[in-house]
C-alpha cells in the first residue's frame, strides 16, 4: 500500500463496521436482518483481507461466504417464514433466565480478560518481516503452492480430500431433508402430503 | 497513529469470537445461533490471515487453511440448516429449547 | 457289521434328537414326529438284528470304539458290550421307546412345543440304551446322567403350569443325589479292583471272593454307595419322593419312565453287578429294608390316591420294591422276569390312562372320570388286560402272575441277614403276599371307578364335547400292547404250568425253576380273585361306593395322617435337611454381606451418587455446552500460558 495513513484509516473504519454489523447480528430480533447484517460484516472483512495482502482470500470471502453460504441461510429463513418477534424461525419460547445471561456475560468478560493480554503478548513476540513478495497471496502463487508436483504434495491430497467432505455433507443434508416425516411423534405410516391429503408413506 | 498492526488484527478477531460466543450463548433461534457461529469462524479466519501477513510472510499457508476452513463452514452450514428444516417440519419450531431432550420423547 | 449295528443302536435316537433339536423347529409336526418315531423304530430294528446276530444273547459281543478317558492309572474307553442282559434290556428300551414315541404322535398332536418333546424323547431312549450297553462304569455314568437330564426336560414339559418346574427340579435334584452316590461308588470300586470295565470287574470279582478283609470292607462300601445311586434312579425309599411328582409330565413320558427307561436303570445296575452284591450281604440287607418300606408305602399310597396317574406311579413304586426285594435275596432271574412283565402291564396301563385323559380333556381325577371307560371300548379292553396283568390274577394272560409267583417262591426259601439281624423267609413272604393283595385292591378300585355306573356331574359334559376314542396312533398302540402282554405271558410260563420258561432262561441265563404248581397257588389266587371282584363291585356301584368311602374315611387318619402327608418323607426332608441348610445359607449370606457385599454396595452407591450428580451436568441445552467449550478454552490457555 502506498499510503500508510490511508491503510490505517481503512483498517479502522472496516473494523468498526465489522464490529457494529456483528453486534447487530447477535442483537436484532429479525433473522432476515441478522443475515443481511452478517453479509454486511463480510464486505469490510474482505477489505481487511486485501489490506493483509490476501486478495484471493478476500474474493473468496465475498463469493463463497457472502454469496453462497449466506444464500443458504437466506433460503432457509425464507422457507420457514420467521416472524420478527417470537415467530417460528425467530426467538420463540422463553427468554434466557437472568442467571443464564449473567453467567454468559461473566464468561465473556473472563475470556476477554484472559485473552487480551495474550493477544498483546503474541503480537509482541512476533516480528514483522515486510515487504512481501509482489505476487504474495495471488491466485498464481496459491495454485503454485497447492498444485505443484501434485504426486508428492500433501496440500494437493488434502485439498482434494476436502471435496469428499463436501460430498459427505451434501449427502447428509439431502438425507436429512428428503424424508417428509421422520418424526417419532407423528405416526410413521401416514403423513400429510403437500396437497393436504393423507396418504400412505412409501419409502 | 499505527493502527494496522498484528495486535489490532488479533484484537478484532478476538472481539468477533466473543461477539459470536455471545450470540451462541444467548440467542434462542437455532438459525441465529448458526449465524453467530459464522461470526466466530470469521474471527478465527481473520487471525489466520493476519498472522500470515505479519509473521510467516514467505508462504501462503494460512490462505490455504482459510480455504479448508470455509469448506468446513459450508458443510457445517448445509448440514445445520437441513437439520433445522427437519426440526421445523416435525415441531414447527426451531428454538434451541426444543432440542434439549437427551432421550426419546415418550 | 455287528459292531456298526451295536454303535447305531444308541446313536440313531441320539442323532435324531440332535437333528430335531437343531432343525426340528422349521419342520411341520407331521415331519418331525414321523422322523422321531422312525429313529426309535430303527433303533428297535438294530436291537432285533443284534439279537439275531448274537443268537438271542447266547453270544457276548464286545467292541471298543475308541479311547475316552485315558490316564496311566485309569482307562475308560468308548466300549459297548452286548450280553444277554444288555440285549434284552436294549430290546425292552428301544421297543417300548418306539411304541411310546409312536403313541406320542397322536397324544401330543394338539400340544405345544412338540419339537422339544420329541427331541427329548429320542435323547431319553438314546441315553438309556447307552446306559444299558456301556461296558464300563464311567460310560454308564454318561447314560445315567443323560437319563436324569431327559427326565428333567420331559417332566418339566408343561413348564408354564404352576408346580411343574418344581416337580421337574425335584426329580433332577434327587437324581443328582443318587448320581453323587453312584460316582463315589465307582471311585470306591476302582480303588478296590483297579478297573471300571465290567468285563474285567466280573473276573476280578470272582477271584476276589477269597480276598483280604480290608478290600472286602471297601467293596461293601462301594456296594452301599452304588445302591444309593440305584435307589435314586429306581425310586426306592428314602429317595422315592420324585416319582409321584414326576406325574406332572405328559402321560407318554410317564409310561416311558415307568416301563422302560428311567426306573429300570437302578435294577439293571444291581443285576449287572450282582456278584458284588452277592458278597455284600450288608448292602442287600439295606436293600431289603428299604424295599420293604417302599413296597408298603407304595401300595398303601396307591390305595388312597384319586389321581389316575398317581395311582399308577405308586403302583410302580411297590413293583420296583418287589424287584429289589427279590434281588436282595439274590433271586436275579425272578426279578428280571418281573421287570419285563411290569414294563408290559405298566406301559399298557399308562398309555390307556393317557387315552382316558385325552378323551376326557385332561381330567385326571378318577372321581370325575366315573364311567368313562363305558364309552371307550378299546381303552376299556386295554385297562382290563393291564389291571389283570398288573394284579397277576390269571396265568398266561399276564407274565406278572409267573414273575410274582417265582418271587414269592424264592422268598419262601431265601433270607437276608446282616448286622446281627435277619429278615426271615416267613416275614418277607407274608409281607409281600399281603401287599400283593393290596395291589389287587388298588388296581380294581381304579377300574371300578372308571367303570362306575354314574357318569353324571362329569366335568367334560360342561365342555359340550362328547367323549370318544382318541386317534389312530393311540388306539393302535393300545391294541398292540394288549395283544403283546398275553403273548409275553405265554412265553414266560413256568414249567409247572406247561410252559418252557424260554424268556426266563434267555434273559437270566439260569435254569428256569419249576415254579409253583397250580394246586399250591390256587388258595391265594382265589383270595385275590375274590378281593378283585369285591373291590370292583364296591367301587362300581354308586350306592355301595358312597357308603364304603364314608365308612372307611377314618382310615386316612385325617389331614395329617401318614397317607395324607405321604408318610412324612417330604416333612422329614423339609425340616431335617432343608431347614438346617436354609439356616446355614442364611448365616453364610450374612457373613458374605458383611465381608464382601458391604464394600461393593458402598463403592457402588458412591459411584451411583456421583453419576447421579454428574448427570445433571448434561442438560441437553446447546448453550450450556458452548459455554463449557469457551470456559475450557480459557482454562486450557491459562494452563498452557503458565
Amino acid at each position: 500500500m502506498q499510503n500508510p495513513s490511508l491503510v490505517h484509516l481503512i483498517f479502522a473504519l472496516s473494523s468498526l463496521l465489522i464490529l457494529l454489523a456483528s453486534l447487530g447480528v447477535v442483537l436484532v430480533k429479525n433473522p432476515v436482518r441478522a443475515t443481511l447484517l452478517l453479509i454486511a460484516s463480510f464486505i469490510p472483512t474482505a477489505l481487511i483481507y486485501i489490506l493483509l495482502q490476501a486478495p484471493f482470500v478476500g474474493i473468496l470471502q465475498i463469493l463463497v461466504y457472502a454469496g453462497a453460504i449466506m444464500m443458504l441461510f437466506t433460503f432457509v429463513i425464507m422457507m420457514i417464514n420467521p416472524a420478527p418477534m417470537g415467530g417460528k424461525g425467530g426467538e420463540g419460547g422463553l427468554p434466557p433466565s437472568r442467571l443464564n445471561t449473567l453467567v454468559a456475560l461473566l464468561l465473556l468478560v473472563l475470556a476477554a480478560v484472559v485473552f487480551i493480554p495474550g493477544v498483546y503478548q503474541a503480537a509482541a513476540q512476533t516480528t514483522v518481516n515486510l515487504p512481501l513478495r509482489p505476487d504474495f497471496g495471488g491466485l498464481g502463487a496459491l495454485s503454485e503452492m497447492i498444485f505443484r508436483d501434485p504426486a508428492n504434495n500433501p496440500l494437493t491430497v488434502s485439498f482434494e480430500l476436502m471435496s469428499f467432505l463436501i460430498l459427505v455433507g451434501i449427502i447428509a443434508a439431502l438425507n436429512f431433508s428428503r424424508r417428509k416425516s421422520q418424526s417419532r411423534l407423528d405416526s410413521p405410516s401416514e403423513t400429510v402430503s403437500a396437497s393436504g391429503q393423507v396418504e400412505k408413506e412409501e419409502i | 497513529m499505527e493502527l494496522f498492526n498484528l495486535q489490532n488484527v488479533l484484537l478484532l478477531s478476538l472481539l468477533l469470537v466473543l461477539i459470536g460466543s455471545y450470540g451462541i450463548f444467548l440467542r434462542r433461534s437455532l438459525i441465529l445461533v448458526l449465524l453467530s457461529v459464522e461470526i466466530a469462524l470469521n474471527g478465527v479466519n481473520l487471525s489466520l490471515i493476519g498472522f500470515n501477513y505479519f509473521r510467516w510472510s514467505d508462504v501462503e499457508t494460512s490462505h490455504y487453511l482459510y480455504m479448508l476452513s470455509i469448506g468446513v463452514a459450508a458443510v457445517e452450514a448445509a448440514i445445520g440448516l437441513s437439520m433445522i428444516i427437519v426440526l421445523f417440519r416435525n415441531y414447527n419450531d426451531v428454538t434451541r429449547d426444543r432440542v434439549a431432550n437427551l432421550r426419546e420423547i415418550p | 457289521m455287528n459292531s456298526w449295528a451295536l454303535l447305531l443302536l444308541p446313536l440313531l435316537p441320539g442323532l435324531s434328537a440332535a437333528i430335531l433339536a437343531v432343525a426340528g423347529r422349521r419342520w411341520s409336526y407331521g415331519v418331525y414326529s414321523t422322523f422321531s418315531t422312525a429313529a426309535a423304530g430303527a433303533a428297535f430294528l438294530c436291537a432285533l438284528y443284534l439279537g439275531a446276530a448274537s443268537d438271542w444273547g447266547a453270544l457276548t459281543l464286545n467292541w471298543t470304539y475308541g479311547a475316552w478317558l485315558t490316564t496311566p492309572a485309569f482307562e475308560a474307553g468308548l466300549s459297548l458290550r452286548l450280553d444277554s442282559l444288555a440285549l434284552w434290556m436294549s430290546m425292552l428300551v428301544s421297543g417300548f421307546g418306539f411304541l411310546i414315541t409312536f403313541y406320542s404322535v397322536g397324544y401330543m398332536r394338539l400340544d405345544q412345543e412338540q419339537g422339544r418333546f420329541f427331541a427329548s424323547l429320542n435323547l431319553f431312549v438314546a441315553a438309556m440304551l447307552l446306559l444299558v450297553l456301556a461296558d464300563n462304569l464311567v460310560l454308564i455314568f454318561l447314560g445315567w446322567e443323560g437319563v436324569g437330564l431327559c427326565s428333567y426336560l420331559l417332566i418339566g414339559h408343561y413348564w408354564k403350569q404352576p408346580g411343574v418346574p418344581l416337580a421337574a427340579f425335584r426329580a433332577f435334584f434327587v437324581n443328582r443325589v443318587g448320581d453323587i452316590f453312584f460316582l463315589l461308588g465307582v471311585f470306591m470300586l476302582f480303588t478296590v479292583f483297579g478297573s471300571v470295565s465290567f468285563s474285567e470287574l466280573d473276573t476280578a470279582g470272582l477271584l476276589f471272593l477269597e480276598g483280604d478283609p480290608e478290600a472286602m470292607r471297601r467293596a461293601v462300601w462301594g456296594a452301599f454307595l452304588l445302591l444309593g445311586g440305584a435307589f435314586a434312579k429306581s425310586a426306592q425309599a428314602p429317595l422315592h419322593v420324585w416319582l409321584a411328582d414326576a406325574m406332572a409330565g405328559p402321560t407318554p413320558v410317564s409310561a416311558l419312565i415307568h416301563a422302560a427307561t428311567m426306573v429300570t436303570a437302578g435294577i439293571y445296575l444291581v443285576v449287572r453287578l450282582d456278584w458284588l452284591f452277592a458278597i455284600a450281604p450288608e448292602a442287600r440287607f439295606l436293600m431289603a429294608v428299604c424295599a420293604l418300606v417302599t413296597l408298603i408305602i407304595g401300595a398303601l399310597m396307591a390305595l388312597t390316591q384319586t389321581d389316575i396317574k398317581k395311582i399308577l406311579a405308586y403302583s410302580t413304586l411297590s413293583n420296583l420294591a418287589l424287584m429289589f426285594l427279590a434281588l436282595s435275596i439274590t433271586a436275579v432271574g425272578p426279578a428280571l422276569l418281573h421287570l419285563f412283565a411290569h414294563a408290559f402291564f405298566k406301559a399298557l396301563l399308562f398309555l390307556a390312562a393317557g387315552s382316558v385323559i385325552i378323551a376326557a380333556h385332561h381330567e385326571q381325577d378318577i372321581r370325575k372320570l366315573r364311567g368313562v371307560l363305558k364309552k371307550l371300548p378299546i381303552t376299556n379292553a386295554a385297562f382290563w388286560v393291564g389291571c389283570i396283568g398288573g394284579a397277576g390274577l390269571l396265568p398266561f394272560l399276564s407274565a406278572a402272575f409267573f414273575s410274582k409267583e417265582l418271587i414269592l417262591e424264592s422268598l419262601q426259601q431265601g433270607s437276608v441277614s446282616a448286622f446281627g439281624l435277619t429278615l426271615g423267609p416267613n416275614f418277607l413272604y407274608g409281607t409281600v403276599l399281603v401287599m400283593e393283595w393290596v395291589t389287587v385292591l388298588y388296581l380294581f378300585r381304579l377300574l371300578g371307578y372308571l367303570r362306575a355306573d354314574s357318569p353324571a356331574e362329569d366335568s367334560h359334559q360342561a365342555h359340550g364335547e362328547a367323549i370318544h376314542e382318541p386317534g389312530f396312533s393311540l388306539r393302535g398302540i393300545l391294541i398292540v400292547l394288549s395283544l403283546a402282554a398275553p403273548i409275553f405271558g405265554i412265553l414266560s410260563a413256568t414249567p409247572s404250568f406247561g410252559g418252557g420258561g424260554a424268556f426266563y432262561r434267555a434273559v437270566s441265563g439260569e435254569v428256569v425253576p419249576a415254579g409253583p404248581d397250580f394246586g399250591h397257588a390256587a388258595p391265594f389266587l382265589a383270595i385275590a380273585l375274590l378281593l378283585a371282584v369285591g373291590c370292583y363291585l364296591v367301587f362300581a356301584k354308586a350306592a355301595w361306593r358312597s357308603a364304603f368311602t364314608a365308612k372307611t374315611a377314618f382310615l386316612r387318619l385325617g389331614d395329617y395322617g401318614p397317607l395324607s402327608r405321604r408318610f412324612y418323607f417330604d416333612d422329614v426332608y423339609e425340616y431335617l435337611l432343608l431347614g438346617p441348610l436354609r439356616i446355614l445359607g442364611w448365616l453364610c449370606r450374612i457373613i458374605l454381606e458383611f465381608l464382601f457385599v458391604g464394600w461393593v454396595v458402598l463403592f457402588g452407591s458412591i459411584g451411583m451418587g456421583l453419576s447421579r450428580q454428574m448427570k445433571r451436568l448434561q442438560s441437553g441445552r446447546l448453550h450450556h455446552y458452548a459455554m463449557a467449550v469457551l470456559f475450557s478454552a480459557v482454562l486450557l490457555y491459562l494452563f498452557v500460558e503458565r
